[in-house]
């Protein structure tokens, strides 16, 4: 399976394939229960967990002095002073437009790239060697790089998302064109699909979907770290701007802020992503994977 | 049952094929075949594992090239896969995200065809394969042998000159087989479908054709071509006849000898 001549095997995304599949139809203990109160006893024990890390946060920052380790409520309190100066809106306004423009565009370059490395020999040929060595720089080792090019301005962060983004995407969009059935190939080409595209477009893609999803998830996740390192060394908006700002002037409650906010977003799209994904792989078999 | 006219549906004009593993090394899967299948007969190839059943499926749908000799369709040189000649694969093949419905469509889809016809062609089929209540299932809610019946459906709802077969009813339980094959047989007898049945089972070889190659020795060949004059519709009595026993000695030592 990853002694083709593919891009890669590499195992985290095999890992987060494995949870991404598990965890769209996790094996419930079958009760009695109706769907709805299994979802809120999931809900229940999910939010359950977040409290008590919440608990133990509170307990922490009760012990140290609120200008070292400010309690959830200082940083409630915090989140809340810094959005009515509209400060803390306008920092999440610019980290997230370059992180879904920069997202957005590795995407839609990753994608069809992926699809030609996957699915003709000479096309890997000539993007494997490059796509491996650009894989094992960090993006961040551009920052300094694209600064000196582009500036300080969204254009230089939106250029390295789109590096991790891109990086991250096409293997994983790779790997899903390499693991299509050779036999529905097969199917389709006996049932009348003979242009390329056409078997694209209904055998390849639905196929490599559950692939894509995992390039999507770790892309994401790649967006954010990437971005909030470009803008802690380089930025004039921006969350991981304004936590840098807050810990020279040893503000830590607004850079807890900052990191509580990066979280909560990173997160939510995260969730967002997975449930689409749940909704178009209803047909997957779980239990083969 | 078969009328032979002058040109056969399909024919086989000495193919072979040869393969090259990945370290150089030739290996010729079967040479030599030389057969002629007359229009809307129904055959079935028997073999042992291995001796290249399926590779000659593969070479008669147009999805592997031959390296010797040419197939023919009607007198045409066949150059490449078409729904003319529909293949129901040894594992199903189904097309996992699309529901039962949509899997059958899909050959009726890919020609371009209207919503209006996929549905009437689908509620046919689903209806003649007992497959209503599922309709919006996807194939990892179904068991073997409704599996089986979708690919079936979706073979047959293209319409095929010729439906290829490969050992489609290899996996299931004696009484779904048998249920099967005479759904089969029902849906031969209406079309009058050219069908060549891929099996290893001798029995199911004799019950359903008007004739029987058998394949053998390696590389592979046709060592014996045995025709089945049973009347059909057949029952399952047909089994215990003296024809039958008379065919399935004939088969078995067939089989047996050229090893
Ligand atoms: N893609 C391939 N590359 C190399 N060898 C192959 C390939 N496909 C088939 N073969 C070889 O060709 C021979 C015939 O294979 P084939 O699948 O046609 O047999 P079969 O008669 O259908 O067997 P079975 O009854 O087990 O399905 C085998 O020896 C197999 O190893
Ligand atoms: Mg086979």
């Amino acid at each position: 399976m990853a002694s083709d001549n593919g891009l890669l095997s590499v195992s985290s995304i095999d890992d987060v394939q494995a949870e991404l599949v598990t965890s769209s139809v996790r094996k419930e203990p079958v009760h009695l229960s109706s769907k709805r109160s299994r979802f809120l006893s999931r809900i229940g024990i999910e939010g359950a967990s977040l409290l008590a890390g919440l608990g133990i946060w509170y307990v922490i920052g009760e012990y140290f002095s609120a200008r070292l380790v400010p309690t959830p409520l200082v940083v409630a309190q915090t989140l809340w002073n810094l959005a009515i100066t509209g400060s803390l809106e306008r920092n999440i306004g610019a980290s997230l437009e370059r992180v879904l423009v920069g997202f957005l565009l590795g995407l839609v370059v990753a994608v069809p790239v992926g699809f030609l490395t996957g699915w003709y020999s000479i096309a890997n040929r000539i993007a494997e060697p490059w796509i491996q060595f650009f894989r094992t720089i960090p993006p961040i080792a551009l920052i300094p790089l694209i600064i000196v090019y582009l500036g300080i301005g969204k254009e230089a962060q939106i250029s390295v998302i789109f590096f991790a983004v891109f990086l991250t995407v096409v293997i994983t969009v790779h790997q899903g064109v390499r693991h299509v059935d050779a036999t529905l190939i097969r199917a389709a080409r006996v049932l009348g699909v003979e242009k390329n595209s056409k078997l694209f477009r209904y055998v390849i893609l639905p196929s490599a979907l559950p692939h894509i999803f995992v390039g999507i998830r770790l892309g994401l996740a790649g967006a954010w770290t990437t971005l909030i390192a470009a803008e802690l060394i380089a930025a004039q908006h921006g969350l991981g701007y304004m936590i840098q700002v807050a810990s020279t002037l040893f503000e830590i409650p607004v850079v807890y802020a900052g990191i509580f906010t990066i979280g909560v977003l990173g997160f939510t799209m995260d969730r967002l992503v997975l449930i689409f994904y749940r909704r178009v792989s209803r047909w997957q078999d779980v239990g083969e994977k | 049952m078969s009328l032979m006219i002058d040109e056969p549906k399909l024919r086989l004009d000495k193919i072979g094929l040869k393969l090259t593993s990945a370290q150089g090394a030739v290996h010729t899967v079967f040479e030599g075949i030389d057969v002629s299948i007359g229009q809307g007969s129904f055959v079935s190839v028997i073999g042992p594992s291995g001796c290249g059943k399926t590779s000659i499926l593969n070479v008669i749908a147009g999805l592997v090239k031959p390296t010797s000799g040419q197939v023919l369709v009607d007198g045409t040189k066949v150059q490449g896969p078409s729904p003319q000649r529909g293949v129901v694969f040894q594992q199903y093949a189904l097309f996992p995200w699309l529901t039962v419905r949509k899997n059958i469509e899909f050959g009726i889809r890919m020609a371009g065809g209207s919503s209006t016809v996929q549905k009437e062609v689908s509620d046919s089929l689903l209806e003649r394969m007992g497959l209503e209540q599922w309709e919006n299932a996807f194939p990892k809610e179904l068991s073997g042998g409704m599996k089986q019946r979708v690919a079936l459906a979706r073979a047959y709802a293209v319409a095929p000159d010729i439906l290829l077969m490969d050992e489609p009813f290899g996996a299931l339980d004696s009484e779904t087989r048998v249920r099967l094959q005479d759904e089969l047989v029902a849906m031969w007898f209406d079309r009058r479908t050219t069908v060549v049945f891929i099996t290893h089972d001798i029995d199911e070889s004799i019950f359903l054709a008007e004739r029987v190659l058998v394949m053998g020795g390696s590389p592979g060949q046709i060592v014996n071509d045995v025709s089945v004059d049973l009347p059909y519709p057949r029952s399952s009595d047909v089994r215990i006849t003296e024809e039958f026993g008379e065919i399935r000695r004939k088969l078995w030592s067939a089989l047996h000898d050229k090893q």
